[in-house]
């Protein structure tokens, strides 16, 4: 039987796995897939949440939606801002994109 | 509850999102006409949403027109009007993004009127990340420059990591209290007792919160977002981005968490405490202009932080006056620094030496505000700050006023590093005549007006702030 507590135990350990990459990726991609997992570690959260605690609303299937589209924008503006990036410097790795530092 | 009576501004702003792009479709080859349209609507609709209050509740109670909402939007409107006037004559993005620079700017002013409206936390996301998505954007919209894309990767990546964080506090509140409206969550608050995981879902929403407010722990981004991007763009982030950010920590702080100021209160004392101390402290050595006031916003936040550890009505108030202080104040600031780097297209504080011998209005424009940052009657920021310090006095947390006072004179210290360069050291180099455009002139009179008026007779605007804060807890 998986119950709530299954859910939200998989979702902290999506997050810290994300936390994890976000922190020792060097590939500015890379770091974009991480923040992807900590998005998604919300969403199952939210879904877990609606489906066990507020059966007769939607809040939390609301909210995933909305996270997801804004994830997807937020992921395209970062790759585009990086191919811009990669075609001026042929620079990917983000400890090498530090012109501006202290 | 008609949505046209209750939201009249937010309507009337997406309907001028799509007529700028209409004209950036029609407009062929002068496209500084985007940008005058963009400031002259942004500057009507100010006075528009100023002059007809309303009040208002929709969608049971999801999103509100109240007084906080009301005064925050005319101050995003003002921010956003004067950055239009800041970027006409100034920002060089070429024919192909002009119409562009500006429907982004329209777009976060959206963006931030829903997020100080909401009341409810899938609005408050969708409000917060419309407005920093084009925020992203803004920042990057030198895409052959390297420091603006390097500005824009590092505020988008650290950004997305903040509203994951507070995507993840939001939705341990939604199992605690299985509801997403703030009201909902403050009536759980005051009825049952909190367990370790509420506690540790307020600090992550404090976390993701801080981000906006460039608080201590979260502010890594805004040296290098203010140094990267376009000069106007820094301006609108550092005020209006700002500013809604503070009205969002109201609603989930001052309103949301009330019951809980036991367990936030000391927390936001240590960080305003850290935030100020950090702030000023590395602000001193810097070199270059934007970031010495990215650094300076930094420690501002902290003593604007310093008025939600105060008592619950004045710290309130004392923290929208603040804003409203700082608004005008940082905008002035922003426009001479836009000035400076158009004619002479350095940032850097060595080449402001001897400003004063070859342009003594710019010069004592630049002094005004930094003053008025600084704190020094009667220009408007000493107001602010004996208001912020004297609502902390109230609750009594001495050793915090003391700390913030101890800054405000280390901040002094580093603006008048600004007015020793430009007032005893000579000219280093050769620079042309700088001619203070059309534009920009307008800003610094306005600003500069507002400045002395809040300064010399802060009576009305505390009244009126006072009112808000009221209206907020007594209904």
């Amino acid at each position: 039987m998986i119950t709530l507590a299954h859910y939200v135990i998989l979702s902290a350990i999506l997050f810290g796995i994300g936390i994890f990459g976000v922190l020792t990726r060097r590939n500015a991609i890379g770091i974009l897939m991480s923040i992807e997992l900590l998005f998604n570690a919300v969403n199952i959260n939210m879904v877990a949440f609606s489906r066990f605690l507020t059966p007769d609303g939607a809040y939390g299937e609301l909210f995933t939606i909305f996270i997801i589209t804004v994830a997807a924008a937020e992921s395209i503006l970062g790759l585009a801002i990086i191919l811009a990036i990669y075609r001026n410097r042929k620079v990917l790795n983000a400890d090498e994109m530090n012109l501006m530092k202290w | 509850m008609n949505f046209l009576n209750a939201m009249p501004g937010e309507i009337a702003l997406a309907g001028i999102i799509v007529a700028l792009l209409l004209l950036d479709f029609i407009i062929k080859e002068n496209k500084a006409v985007i940008g005058w349209t963009f400031t002259v609507l942004m500057a009507a609709l100010m006075v528009y949403v100023a002059a007809f209050k309303t009040e208002a509740t929709l969608l049971n109670g999801a999103y509100v027109s109240d007084g906080l909402s009301w005064i925050s939007q005319v101050m995003i409107l003002l921010a956003a009007s004067l950055t239009g006037l800041l970027s006409v004559q100034s920002v060089k993005t070429g024919k192909k993004f002009t119409g562009a620079y500006y429907i982004l700017l329209a777009c976060s002013t959206l963006g931030l009127m829903f997020l100080v409206s909401s009341k409810e936390l899938i609005t408050l996301y969708i409000g917060l990340e419309l407005a920093t998505v084009s925020l992203y954007a803004l920042a990057a919209i030198y895409k052959t420059d390297d420091s603006s894309t390097e500005a824009g990767i590092k505020y988008l990546i650290l950004g997305a990591i903040s509203s994951a964080i507070l995507l993840f506090g939001i939705s341990l509140i939604y199992g605690i209290t299985r509801t997403t409206y703030i009201d909902g969550v403050m009536a759980y608050t005051s009825q049952s007792p909190v367990g370790p995981i509420f506690v540790i879902a307020l600090i992550m929403t404090l976390l993701g919160a801080g981000f906006k407010l460039s608080m201590v722990p979260m502010h890594l981004w805004t040296p290098d977002v203010y140094q990267g991007a376009p000069t106007p763009v820094t301006a609108f982030i550092s005020v209006a981005s700002k500013a809604a950010g503070f009205i969002f920590a109201i609603r989930l702080f001052s309103y949301m968490f009330v019951r809980l100021d036991y367990i936030w209160v000391p927390l936001l004392s240590i960080i305003a405490l850290l935030t100020m101390t950090v702030g000023n402290l590395m602000a001193i050595p810097q070199k270059n202009v934007k970031r010495l006031l990215a650094y300076s916003t930094i420690s501002q936040a902290g003593y604007i932080l310093v008025g939600f550890v105060g008592a619950s009505v004045i710290g309130i108030s004392s923290v929208i006056f603040y804003l409203l202080a700082y608004t005008v104040t940082n905008i002035a600031a922003f426009a001479v620094v836009t000035a400076f780097s158009k004619a002479t297209g350095s940032d850097n504080l060595d080449d402001y030496a001897g400003l004063a011998q070859k342009e003594p209005l710019l010069a004592l424009l630049f002094m005004l505000s930094l003053l008025s940052l600084a704190g020094i009657p009667p220009l408007a920021g000493f107001v602010g700050k004996f208001y912020l310090f004297y609502s902390a006095m109230q609750k009594g947390y001495v050793w915090l006023v003391v700390a913030a006072a101890l800054n405000s004179t280390i901040s002094l210290y580093y603006y008048l590093l600004i007015l020793k360069q430009m007032y005893i050291f000579d000219r280093k180099k050769e620079f042309p005549k700088i001619k203070i455009d059309f534009s920009v002139k307008i800003v610094l009179i306005f600003t500069m007006i507002v400045i002395f008026i809040m300064g010399i007779f802060p009576g009305p605007v505390l009244d009126l702030t006072t009112d808000i804060a009221q209206s907020l807890f007594f209904k």
